[in-house]
């Protein structure tokens, strides 16, 4: 059996998969590797593939929540602008865990708590109800606050306020010379955050002159400088250009697979969900769903509960279906989509 | 009343360091009840050519013109602009200031002579409108409300108005799917009863699906004007200028790079999706 699962898990998974199965015996009880994936699973043909690989990415995410780094967890957390106790919640009773390194998506429509939430990463809004740890760090002891935002970056919507100083350079250290950076140290770390984003050589330019994805770029520099180990990206590709989406999006995916960033994305572009592991979403404060983007994307009444729409691939696949068009399996990409119609037989 | 720009050039700042030509002799000329999109990447002058239409900015050269009349002649009565040409900003929120929403929506219409009881059915319609519950939220502060609905508050602003030119900035960015498309529904309905509508986006599913019209600018100059299907049938060139082409017409174009026959002019949605159907039943997919 341990020979069949290695051939469609990557060793790196099983590991994880068994290490979690005895740390965390009861995290794994509803996935049993055994029973799921036996001869007749294994793809014989990478087309076939796709009930192993929603399979691996369960596992996979189950043994790496499993497995004590967890860089958000929160559990009960309810929270109402007006006044606690109040029932007007923006959120209730939420509880969410990321483990290090993964990146999670949240999608909800407008005023679902989204950002509400997020809030309490860095310590924007401080709990009401519930426990939460960040980067290890209980998010109520006020005193350490500044250790928290350190560890938790945010970048926002709008990529024109959210500079200081009109050089990009000082922008960034003005970040590091507020977290007590030795004086000594600043002009190296500015440099090296600048080529995480792919933006050396812009030290002296003016933020003001750069395109919206450049901006958001910087932002991210300023972030990435104070050495977060989670980053969240609050709607920070909706105002950009197509060229700066992609920019901002290939940026964020090489922190996450390079870097080992825990990325928290928050969009209402579904096709930037597609990348995440895992993608939570939120519906009137709630928390309605979470699962891989396989799962949660192609799920149509699910997002129609949670008053959004799927990607316009799962929407051809169904609609197609309606047509007797029936496609083997359910893309979630333009590719796949293309690759599934020439496949076609 | 159509809308005509001349050999309009617009620079920021002129003669400081901080000089920037931001639109070079643009000549356009928009109809009486047209559903026009622009389109352009960061910084080619979209928010600058919108906003000398809505005479918030006086053209460095050349001339825009109302229905003939030139709004920067000294002799044009600019009250008459801002009742007919509603402008809802890239960042809309922050025209958001009053203490209640219902304020902040009411805001425009102190100045049309209504009596308070049009006034509220209007301030109602407008949010409703835009989706939001107006008995819910119209005492509500709008300082604190989520992102999206900031942003359609400040659109219910423009809309109670009800402006003969509508003009908008990236309206959508920041709606969810849903909201999004519900909007473009109600732009759509206003363009129906006769309005004029001129919408800046990035989304060129959006302006696929609604506009009829597409302006493309780069770098301040007006490089493309021409039906929706033209703009979007050389994908290669909308490519080199950095912008999309609305998905369905990208779904096309690689579908006909792998072979196969499927019609290149398809825009929306419901075009691939018949010509998808089609091409089975006709055995042209493989
Ligand atoms: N500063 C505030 N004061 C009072 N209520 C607020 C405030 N900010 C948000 N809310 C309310 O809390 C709820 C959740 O808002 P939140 O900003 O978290 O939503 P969101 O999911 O980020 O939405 P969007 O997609 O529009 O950004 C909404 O009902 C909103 O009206
Ligand atoms: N207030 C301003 N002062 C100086 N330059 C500006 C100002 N607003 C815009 N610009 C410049 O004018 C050009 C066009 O900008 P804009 O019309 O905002 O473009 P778009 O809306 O297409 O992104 C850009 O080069 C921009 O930097
Ligand atoms: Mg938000
Ligand atoms: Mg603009």
């Amino acid at each position: 059996m341990l020979q069949n699962i290695q051939l469609v898990i990557d060793t790196a998974i099983a590991d994880a998969y068994y290490m979690g199965k005895i740390l965390y015996p009861e995290n794994f009880k509803d996935i049993e590797p055994e029973k799921k994936i036996n001869a007749n699973h294994i793809p014989q043909t990478c087309g076939e593939s796709e009930n192993v690989s929603i399979f691996c990415d369960r596992v996979y995410w189950k043994a790496k929540t499993a497995m004590v780094m967890r860089s958000i967890d929160g559990k009960g957390i309810s929270y109402s602008y007006a006044f606690e106790g109040s029932i007007d919640l923006s959120l209730d009773d939420v509880s969410i865990c990321i483990a290090q390194g993964e990146m999670v998506a949240i999608l909800g429509h407008n005023g679902s708590g989204k950002s509400t939430l997020v809030k309490h990463f860095d310590a924007l809004l401080s709990l009401q109800k519930g426990s939460l740890k960040v980067a290890g760090l209980d998010a109520n002891n006020t005193d350490r606050i500044w250790e928290l935002r350190k560890k938790c970056g945010m970048v926002f919507q709008n990529p024109d306020n959210q500079f200081v100083s009109s050089i990009v350079d000082e922008d960034i250290a003005f970040g590091l010379e507020n977290y007590d950076t030795p004086i000594e140290q600043i002009p190296s770390k500015v440099s090296e955050a600048l080529a995480l984003v792919g933006m050396s050589g812009f030290e002296k330019k003016s933020p003001h002159m750069l395109s919206g994805g450049q901006k958001q770029r910087i932002a991210l520099a300023s972030v990435l400088a104070l050495e977060p180990e989670i980053i969240v990206f609050d709607e920070s590709t909706a105002m950009l250009d197509p060229e700066g989406r992609k920019e901002v999006i290939t940026t964020i995916r090489r922190l996450h697979d390079n870097e080992h960033k825990t990325i928290i994305l928050i969009s209402h572009y579904m096709e930037e969900a597609v990348f995440a592991d895992r993608i939570y979403i939120m519906k009137n404060g709630r928390i309605l769903a979470q699962g891989t983007p396989r799962e949660i994307l192609t799920d149509q009444v699910l997002l129609a509960e949670a008053r959004l729409l799927p990607p316009l691939p799962v929407r051809i696949y169904y609609d197609l279906q309606k047509a007797g068009i029936i496609l083997r399996h359910c893309p979630l990409t333009e590719e796949e989509l293309v690759e599934e119609l020439c496949r076609l037989n | 009343m159509p809308v005509e720009l001349d050999q309009v050039s617009y620079t920021y700042a002129p003669g400081t360091v901080f000089e920037a030509a931001a639109l070079d002799r643009v000549t356009v000329s928009i109809e009486d009840g047209e559903f026009v999109g622009i389109m352009g990447h960061t910084g080619c002058g979209k928010s600058t050519m919108i906003q000398l239409i809505a005479g918030l900015l006086v053209p460095s050269s050349g001339k825009v013109l109302l229905d003939g009349c030139d709004i920067n002649d000294g002799g044009y009565r600019r009250g008459e602009l801002r009742k007919r040409v509603g402008i809802v900003f890239q960042y809309p929120e922050y025209q958001l200031f009053e203490s209640t929403v219902e304020k902040d929506v009411a805001f425009g219409l102190k100045h049309l002579a209504l009596n308070s009881a049009e006034v509220r059915s209007r301030v109602a319609w407008a949010l409703e409108t835009v989706g939001l519950n107006y008995g819910e939220i119209c005492r509500e502060s709008s300082l604190g409300l989520s992102g999206g609905e900031k942003r359609k508050v400040a659109i219910a602003g423009v809309l109670a108005m009800k402006p003969q030119i509508l003009i908008l900035d990236e309206p959508i960015a920041g709606l969810d799917p849903v909201a999004r498309d519900s909007f473009m529904q109600l732009l759509d309905r206003l363009h129906n009863g006769g309005t004029t509508i001129i919408i800046v986006s990035h989304n060129a599913d959006i302006l696929g699906d609604f506009t009829r019209r597409i302006l493309v600018l780069n770098k301040g100059s007006l490089v493309m004007d021409g039906a929706v299907k033209d703009v979007f049938s050389d994908v290669a060139q909308m490519e080199a200028l950095n912008l999309d082409v609305s998905r369905p017409r990208k779904i096309a174009h690689l579908l006909g790079q792998r072979g196969v026959a499927i019609p290149q002019d398809i825009v929306r949605y419901e075009e691939l999706l018949t010509a998808l159907t089609h091409l089975k039943k006709s055995g042209g997919l493989p």
